[in-house]
């Protein structure tokens, strides 16, 4: 939203004033101003000139040759375009040299032949307008050579208000309530509007029925003839400086009193208003309406229409109709304003996707006094601008609405208390006073305070919404710093957070992972490609960005996966994780969505890049991953995967879990999945659930005594062939090495052309150690000789 | 035949010869060896001194032993002649050249909001306050009505929604928190946490706008908390996390769950050279609305509070110069690892 400073400068005194200024000052104490344009910046050079002399150009029918006074130096000779220039205009000169608005710069020209310095201005030319067919014809009083900023009504200084800073103040929708604001903040005087207070409720013009008072409580017109057709430069600038289209005088003036009050009204054609009577109701069901835009909108029992004698000919608070509009031979008008139900209009609004200037203001709920007010501040401009026009005496009122009374109690205790600075009555007599609230001492330090109806209506409604008043409009740089105070507490970290940042701590600076995230909405591309079993329903987006991302995912896996063709493409291996949630459907259709916390870390590699197998890796992966969590080391219990994790190959998957509790899952990608993803690859995932994590208690670390006497170290490899496991030879080992066995630890398996088929070479680590003495070279070849003859039992020998 | 005197004076030329010609310490060390060994010429000389008459065998003891010592001498004085060399040798060693690749520690990386997000933690446990955490699918009821926006009402439209089909929404803000922590702290004073987390927004990306962003809630309850309370927090967490003294600015703000609610704009203090940088808008916050207070077991009259949200993905990018937003969530290992 724009404001105009000149319209400002219409209802509040602002001379002497610096417009940077006046937006800190807004910004700082009652909405964010964005920026500040300074029109008059832009017309650096530009001044009042005089056409001495206006003759047709010999060689062009349409040019005339102008000679121009300009203040100084010779007078300038121009060749101007325009149909409407002539001898004693006192116009709009650029000299050679000036840089236009619109980036024109202006250099000494020959147009047809004759020679042409600067140029006399078109009002868009100058960025004031839309306007290019005629020169703009300044006031005949006006001195050759003044600068055009100094012109009244002409060049502006605009600002821009974030709209998201004014949601909850309708009376800030119109440059009168930035005007009351602006008196409060300089301390001067709001001038009262120009209003036709000779107006008064009677029964012209078309008879209004309300068939809906809970949609429209509130319902005025009034009616006028023969109003003239063109609008002053000054409006039509106005308008196009906050942003409207200057339409004709009719509409405009619509326009302008909305910019200005904030109440937006609608003028109707009356001549095209069937049966010269106004219904407000509710839409029927399936009911159609073209709104002004063209559009056919199908309506329900919810939106209320204005109807005339035979069907509806606007959508209330948003759009009128093309039936209705008032047209260039429009010489009757009924002129609407009205107050709407500020849900229902924007219920519709959100409804059909149309939202206009009119519905943000309705839906902020607006003052009802204003039905009225704008009526009469309508019909005083007409007076002022069109003064042939007719204005009926009277005009239609129908319905009850006003904003509620509130009387609120004040305690400057409180509001003392909730600042953290003092505030003594008589700021709170004055500032609330400033901006009109009614302030009543009720003893000591307490206020009743009586709130007005442009702020009543959905703003000002508790004593924290006056603290508010009074901190704003003093500025908030009154009030100090405090040093952190309060009961010493210690902070604690959730505990499942705390887990998740141990386990980003270890993948990523041991483990040399990298953390990437994903989006939570899951395209369904990649669903498919992970072999998302698609009967398997998953949270769902009503209102998605893309059609096809509308669901959620199960899990991060999905979205580590799908980026893995491009990760190969940066390196030979890749290593990633993220850590976040996976989202299930509730319980029945409206169940809520159960999340559930993952850590998920992809390990793939290139298939020419050599290394050992992914579930090793992985497995490396989850032991240090658990262990920095300080719980017990986890065992790998091969099992077929569950069906919500369609990515694992069916038979290299094994659950994890500390003692008896499942934590994840680790297994390597299946090879149905990894051409989907156009990857051609060694992939595995390392799953962990953190909520299974963290039922496991962490264990401080044990300390274990140094032992006095050294140890003996000896590596065996065993050829293993189909059917045993690892584990199976490891206990075997264990049991046949006896007390002095300390630690077996298989480190390293071979599989290759030198072996048979499906044999392994299988290295093991035994560490022998006695408490009592230091075992002796044949103590050690014994056990040896036991570990070697026990594995050969099991069918493996030694290699 | 030679006699053994006469033997062992041709042995002890010949060993030190032998060290005086040796080229380097495993030289030395052979004819060691041949010397003090239990086989070989000097070996066969001691055995052949029973062949001695017995008054004969004390001097020619003693001239072995001489003999020896004058072959451990040299060899000493030779070993140490090689140290030495070796020595200077290394000592000159010019050929290292400070630009050949290094051998790399392989590293991980941690995403920058991770990184900016654990500072913001630690900032504000040191200053008692919990950390905690909230479901990103939330229900109308935390995201909307409890904070004070009820439906159809304009503040809706502040921010954009992504709607479940089981009326549920990604949450838009980490507001909902606030009541979560209340309710779960049981409706007791004081309440002081931070929850960091994922939020959503339903728009199209853009340089500076995500669908998918990360914002920290904080709020803070107790008896007498103020709006000089707010900005003394505030200030202090903003001047640590930016390790340098910044001093902060309120401006009026509309946030349906505050009153008053405030923008909060900051910029650093330089004292040394009294120019000021431009005020930076950095968060959003406000005095927790009575509302939301009672929807959260406290009681309005008897406690207050501040409450405010702050964006972790434009500090991540403020701090590493990140130009474009998109990069976030973007899983671009480019971006990933340059962290």
């Amino acid at each position: 939203m724009w404001l105009s400073l000149n319209w400002l400068a219409d209802h509040v005194d602002l001379s002497g004033l610096d417009p940077e200024e006046i937006g800190t000052r807004l910004t700082m104490r009652t909405a964010l101003i964005e920026a500040v344009v300074d029109q008059r910046a832009a017309l650096d050079g530009v001044v009042v000139g005089e056409v001495l002399s206006c003759g047709p150009h010999p060689d062009a029918d349409r040019l005339s040759v102008c000679m121009v006074e300009h203040g100084a130096g010779e007078p300038a000779h121009v060749v101007c375009g325009a149909p409407n220039v002539a001898t004693g205009q006192k116009i709009i000169y650029a000299p050679v040299g000036t840089k236009l608005p619109n980036g024109l710069k202006l250099k000494k020209a020959k147009i047809r032949g004759l020679p042409s310095a600067g140029m006399i201005c078109a009002e868009d030319e100058i960025g004031l307008g839309p306007e290019h067919d005629g020169i703009i014809v300044l006031d005949g009083e006006l001195e050759p050579g003044r600068p055009i900023g100094e012109v009244s009504g002409l060049a502006d200084v605009l600002f821009e208000i974030d709209n998201k800073s004014v949601t909850h103040r309708p009376d800030l929708w119109g440059h009168y309530g930035f005007a009351r604001e602006l008196a409060a903040l300089y301390g001067r005087e709001l001038r009262p509007l120009e209003l036709a207070t000779d107006l008064v409720p009677g029964d012209a013009g078309p008879a209004i029925e309300l068939a809906d008072p809970e949609g429209c409580p509130l319902y005025a017109g009034l009616c006028i003839d023969d109003v003239s057709r063109r609008s002053p430069d000054w409006m039509r600038f106005r308008l196009v400086a906050c942003g409207m289209r200057p339409l004709g005088l009719l509409i405009d003036l619509s326009n302008y009193v909305m910019l200005e009050l904030g109440q937006p009204t609608h003028p109707f054609d009356r001549d095209r208003l069937a049966g010269d009577r106004i219904e407000v109701r509710r839409a029927s069901e399936g009911e159609v309406l073209r709104t002004l835009d063209d559009i056919d909108r199908r309506l329900t029992g919810e939106d209320v229409v204005i109807a005339d004698g035979e069907q509806a000919v606007a959508l209330a608070g948003i759009m009128g109709s093309a039936s209705s509009e008032v047209q260039d031979g429009t010489s009757r008008v009924f002129l609407e304003a009205a107050c709407f139900h500020p849900e229902r209009v924007r219920r519709t609004s959100s409804r059909l996707g149309l939202r206009s200037e009119a519905l943000a203001r309705f839906e902020k709920s607006l003052d009802p006094a204003l039905v009225e007010e704008s009526l009469r501040r309508y019909a005083a401009l007409v007076r002022r601008l069109s003064p042939e026009a007719r204005i009926e005496p009277t005009f239609r009122i129908v319905g009850q609405a006003a904003a509620p009374e509130t009387r609120i109690r004040f305690d400057a205790a409180r509001a003392t208390a909730v600042l953290g600075r003092e505030v003594e009555d008589r700021e709170i007599t004055t500032t609330l006073g400033s901006v009109g609230f009614g302030v009543t001492a009720a003893g000591p330090g307490q206020f009743e305070v009586a709130v007005p109806s442009w702020r009543a209506t959905r703003d000002v409604s508790i004593a924290e919404d006056l603290i508010e008043e009074v901190g704003r409009l003093a500025g908030y740089d009154a009030v100090p710093t405090v040093a952190p105070r309060g009961t010493v507490l210690v902070g604690r970290r959730d505990p499942v957070l705390e887990l998740e940042d141990q386990l980003r701590d270890c993948l990523a600076r041991d483990a040399a992972f990298t953390e990437s995230l994903a989006y939570s909405m899951v395209d369904d591309g990649a669903l498919t490609a992970v072999g998302w079993d698609a009967a398997r329903t998953l949270p769902r987006l009503a209102n998605p960005l893309q059609q096809d991302a509308a669901r959620l995912r199960p899990s991060p896996a999905p979205g580590l996966l799908v980026r893995l063709e491009g990760w190969l493409r940066h390196g030979p291996e890749v290593r990633t994780f993220e850590i976040g949630r996976g989202y299930e459907p509730g319980e029945g259709a409206d169940g809520e969505v159960r999340e559930s916390r993952q850590c998920v870390a992809l390990y793939g590699r290139r298939r020419e890049h050599a290394g050992p197998d992914v579930e090793r890796v992985l497995r490396g992966v989850a032991d240090a991953a658990v262990a920095a969590l300080g719980r017990p080391r986890p065992r790998l219990e091969a099992a077929a995967p569950p069906e919500h994790e369609p990515w694992f190959h069916p038979r290299r998957a094994a659950r994890l879990l500390v003692g008896d509790a499942p934590v994840g899952w680790l297994g390597t990608v299946s090879p149905e999945v990894l051409p989907r993803l156009g990857v051609d690859a060694h992939v595995g995932l390392l799953m962990l659930d953190l909520a299974g994590l963290a039922g496991v208690p962490s264990q401080p670390t044990r300390y274990v005594p140094i032992p006095r006497y050294p140890a003996a170290r000896i590596d065996l490899a065993f050829l293993i062939g189909p059917g045993l496991t690892v584990e199976q030879v490891r206990e075997a080992i264990q049991g046949a090495g006896k007390r002095t066995l300390v630690s077996v630890e298989p480190f390293d398996v071979y599989r290759g052309e030198t072996l048979g088929e499906g044999e392994r070479s299988v290295a093991f680590h035994l560490v022998f150690q006695a408490k009592d003495r230091t075992l002796t070279d044949d103590d050690v070849a014994a056990a040896r000789e036991r570990v070697v003859k026990a594995v050969a039992k099991l069918g493996a020998s030694l290699r | 035949m030679t006699s053994p005197t006469e033997r062992l004076e041709v042995l002890t030329a010949d060993a030190l010869e032998k060290i005086r010609s040796a080229a380097d310490e495993p030289g030395l060390e052979a004819v060691e060896k041949t010397v003090l060994g239990r086989k070989g010429d000097w070996a066969q000389l001691m055995r052949g001194i029973g062949a001695l008459a017995p008054e004969e065998r004390g001097p020619f003891g003693k001239a072995v032993n001489a003999a020896k010592e004058q072959i451990a001498r040299l060899l000493e004085e030779r070993r140490e002649a090689f140290v030495g060399e070796r020595l200077a040798q290394e000592m000159g060693d010019a050929s290292f050249d400070p630009s050949e690749p290094a051998v790399p520690v392989a590293t991980g990386h941690l995403h920058p909001i991770t990184r900016v997000r654990r500072e913001v933690e630690a900032i504000f446990l040191s200053m008692g306050f919990d950390v905690v955490d909230g479901p990103e699918v939330e229900t109308e009821r935390f995201n909307f009505d409890l904070l004070n926006i009820p439906p159809a009402h304009p503040a809706r439209d502040l921010q954009d929604t992504f709607w479940l089909e089981n009326g549920q929404v990604l949450r838009t803000h980490t507001s909902p928190v606030q009541l979560r922590a209340m309710i779960a702290r049981g409706g007791k004073a004081p309440v002081r946490v931070i929850a960091p987390g994922r939020v959503f927004r339903n728009e199209q990306p853009d340089r500076t706008h995500e669908h998918t962003f990360h914002q920290v809630e904080g709020l803070m309850v107790d008896e007498g908390v103020s709006v000089a309370d707010m900005k003394g927090v505030l200030g202090m967490f903003l001047s640590r996390l930016f390790g340098k003294d910044v001093e902060v600015r309120l401006r009026p703000h509309y946030f349906p769950f505050v009153e008053p609610g405030f923008e909060l704009d900051m910029r650093p203090v330089d004292r040394k050279h009294g120019e000021r940088d431009e005020w930076l808008e950095m968060l959003g916050c406000g005095m927790v609305h009575p509302t939301v207070l009672r929807a959260g077991g406290l009681d309005p009259e008897r406690v207050s509070g501040f409450a405010f949200g702050m964006g972790l993905d434009r500090v991540a990018m403020m701090r590493h110069g990140i130009d474009d937003l998109r990069w976030m969530m973007s899983g671009d290992l480019r971006f990933l690892q340059q962290f």
